[in-house]
């Protein structure tokens, strides 16, 4: 009697360990999940050891691991399963919401003085948006429906969030491979872009030393935002989430009457919105759904239109420098910073300037092309949106 | 105070306009069956008249409070929709039914009138006056189970026509929709007119700002030499007669000089502080072991037997 219930409360015990077993992560473990794993943690080491942009790559690469912890669906865990707490964050990237956020925060954090000053630093801005372009032709040549080859060209916009917002609109299945994609090709802006720069541009060309911009008052400063959106939406309404945010953000900044809140929108508010973004985007790159050849041709055509983008910039500055009087002329170092990548753009090209000539700052004369370059982007997504939906 | 009131005031009615904008109006009367025949069947499984709702907007229309109107031989009977019931909010882009079958005791959904000899449907706003939208209808010329309704023309537009087949609950189009980026795609297979329109609109965009802040800058540059110019003229001489001395000082006119003059403030005002002592003293701090300070000393010690 006693040996029977010993028994059946063995087989009891033991049953219940195996089916513990087979609810941990090593009992779903495949290979993909350890290739998304290794990734992961090749973002985060590449954000801390080489300061990577950190404040991106840190979190994208930990959402990478979190969303490759095996486990058996239907536990509501998952960042695709309706009720998980991923879901719910994750709803803020399926549905457009953090990007229009991010922006808002970008705006209270940029000085668009040097715009202002110069104006004809957007025409920089607006040839990088080549880039966008030529990538959706070659996608749709490879077979990607226009939906899907927008969401991919907008990566050479080298904007994140915008990639973002746009595919989650256009083709949500690629958010995960887009938004990685996006954000590494930001990451290695340092790596890429004087390759381009330094093919395109002379000697010569690499030290041409710019005029200081004029001082900007605080009247034109607060001007610009209110013209800005208007002129801007009024073409493209679709990209008012996108440039409404941006230009309150710097509304509030520049007004001077709304410390607060500026400082609430680029400190805190945008700190938080790109935990969760970072955390998310990572999250939603599972290996069943990521690991696909689809994925590395979003790779390989989001390098293409980086390279065409950082192209389209610098040779913009050089044909504006064929009508330019001598004393007014530009450094094309700096048409590089049209991509958007505020503002790793515009250091690559103050690093690229100082390292001909020690005496050549190009910082603040290449932050104009890269807020117009984020202009750019949002208004050439706000054209694809149009279009394709 | 009256500017506050003023505020809210407008914000108030601000409020109201933006509450009443997105709602009713965007209703329409979008498909009716008059003689229901062997077509659609209502919840007590009875065939009857029917006029579908469709919310043309993107957000949910609660309906709940409008008229439905019908005039039949001259006899106007209204019917109000029901307030409160979770039935009445039509959904984005959504359909609701109510048919026509005479009782109003049946539910929300069932009018106190029937569509026999009507010549005209309507659907009426809250107050009961303000027409939503309207359709005339020719009673004898009606078929049986063919319905009249909004429909999209080959040339794209919509026209309300009678329809190839009854569509309750559903859109009238029942042709098969290409998505508009494989239309897109199908026009444009290279990608070329794309990034053509695309690049154009974004230079433009951005050419337009150009402009725009080109002229404002030249104004704004404009406006503070006219400033200077001003305020030189308006000093009497070269220089500044000081309010203070009486001596005449010219003022700064580059950036060098006022760096000069601030340097020259700042070190001025650090003379007028006393230099405070900053002798470091570096005492030697031993501790030496004592018993007294030993923490195995204050424990309990157990007797060793």
């Amino acid at each position: 009697m006693l040996a029977e219930v010993t028994n059946s409360g063995f087989s009891f015990l033991l049953g219940n360990l195996r089916d513990f077993l087979s609810l941990t992560s090593f009992a779903n473990f495949t290979l993909g999940h350890a290739v998304m794993i290794g990734v992961g943690i090749l973002f985060i080491f590449l954000a801390i050891r080489y300061k990577f942009e950190p404040m991106l790559l840190l979190p994208i690469g930990f959402g990478i691991i979190i969303g490759n912890i095996p486990f058996v669906p239907g536990t509501e865990v998952g960042i695709y399963e309706d009720g998980s707490v991923l879901n719910y964050l994750y709803f803020g990237v399926g549905k457009g919401v953090y990007p229009p956020l991010i922006f808002l925060g970008i705006g209270a954090m940029t000085d668009f003085s040097a715009l202002i000053s110069n104006p004809k630093l957007m025409l920089i801005g607006a040839a990088a948006q080549i880039g966008i372009f030529a990538a959706y032709a070659a996608a749709l040549h490879m077979g990607f429906s226009a939906a899907e080859a927008g969401s991919i060209g907008i990566i050479g916009g080298a904007d994140g969030p915008t990639a973002i917002f746009l595919t989650s609109k256009l083709a949500p299945d690629f958010l995960g491979a887009v938004a990685i994609s996006a954000y590494s090709y930001m990451a290695m802006v340092p790596l890429i872009q004087p390759v381009v720069m330094r093919m395109l541009t002379t000697k010569h060309e690499r030290v041409i030393k710019m005029k200081p911009p004029r001082p900007v008052s605080q009247r034109e400063k607060i001007f610009f935002p209110i013209i800005g959106v208007l002129l801007t939406t009024f073409i493209v309404p679709t990209a008012v989430p996108l440039l409404g945010m941006l230009f309150l953000g710097n509304l509030l900044k520049e007004s001077g009457v709304t410390k607060r809140l500026a400082v609430t929108a680029s400190g805190p508010m945008i700190d938080i919105v790109t935990i969760l973004i970072g955390l998310t985007v990572g999250a939603s790159t599972q290996a069943t759904t990521f690991l696909t050849p689809k994925s590395l041709f979003i790779f390989f055509l989001g390098a293409c239109s980086f390279f065409v983008a950082t192209m389209g910039g610098v040779l913009m500055v050089k044909f504006m420098n064929l009508f330019l009087k001598p004393g007014n002329k530009i450094n094309p170092l700096i048409g590089n910073a049209g991509v958007s990548a505020v503002p790793a753009a515009a250091r690559v090209s103050q690093d690229m300037g100082l390292k001909y000539d020690r005496s050549n700052y190009l910082l603040m004369h290449a932050m104009g092309p890269n807020v117009a370059g984020v202009i750019g982007s949002a208004v050439a997504a706000g054209i694809l949106l149009g279009f394709l939906t | 105070m009256m500017a506050r009131k003023f505020l809210i005031s407008v914000l108030m009615a601000l409020a109201v306009l933006s509450a009443s904008a997105q709602h009713t109006s965007e209703l329409r009367i979008n498909e009716i069956l008059v003689k229901n025949v062997d077509n659609y069947v209502d919840d007590y499984g009875h065939r009857s008249s029917w006029v579908e709702i469709h919310n043309t907007s993107h957000s949910t229309i609660d309906i709940g409070g409008c008229y439905l109107r019908v005039t039949a031989g001259g006899q106007e009977t209204m019917y109000r929709i029901p307030t409160g019931d979770p039935k009445t909010k039509v959904s984005p882009l959504g359909y609701i039914i109510f048919f026509c079958e005479g009782t109003g005791t049946k539910g929300t959904l069932y009018t106190n009138f029937t569509l026999e000899d009507a010549e005209s449907i309507a659907l009426l706003n809250a107050s009961g006056k303000g027409v939503i939208d309207e359709v005339l209808i020719d009673y004898n010329s009606q078929l049986p189970d063919v319905s009249i309704g909004y429909m999209t023309t080959a040339d794209g537009t919509e026209k309300f026509m009678v329809l190839p087949r009854t569509t309750p609950n559903a859109t009238n189009d029942t042709e098969p929709i290409v998505a508009r980026h494989e239309r897109f795609r199908q026009m444009d297979p290279h990608g070329i007119i794309m990034a053509v329109t695309a690049i154009m609109v974004v230079i433009s965009v951005l050419l337009i700002l150009f402009i725009c802040f080109k002229l404002l800058g030249n104004y704004m540059v404009g406006l503070a030499r006219r400033k200077d110019k001003a305020s030189k003229a308006a000093k009497s001489g070269e220089g500044t007669v000081s309010e203070e001395d009486g001596r005449n000082y010219e003022s700064p006119n580059t950036g060098d000089e006022i760096a000069a003059i601030a340097m020259a403030l700042q070190m001025f005002r650090e003379e007028l502080h006393d230099k405070e002592s900053s002798v470091l003293t570096i005492n030697r701090v031993a501790r030496a072991y004592s018993p007294w300070s030993s923490k195995i000393y204050g424990l309990r010690q157990f007797n060793k037997k």
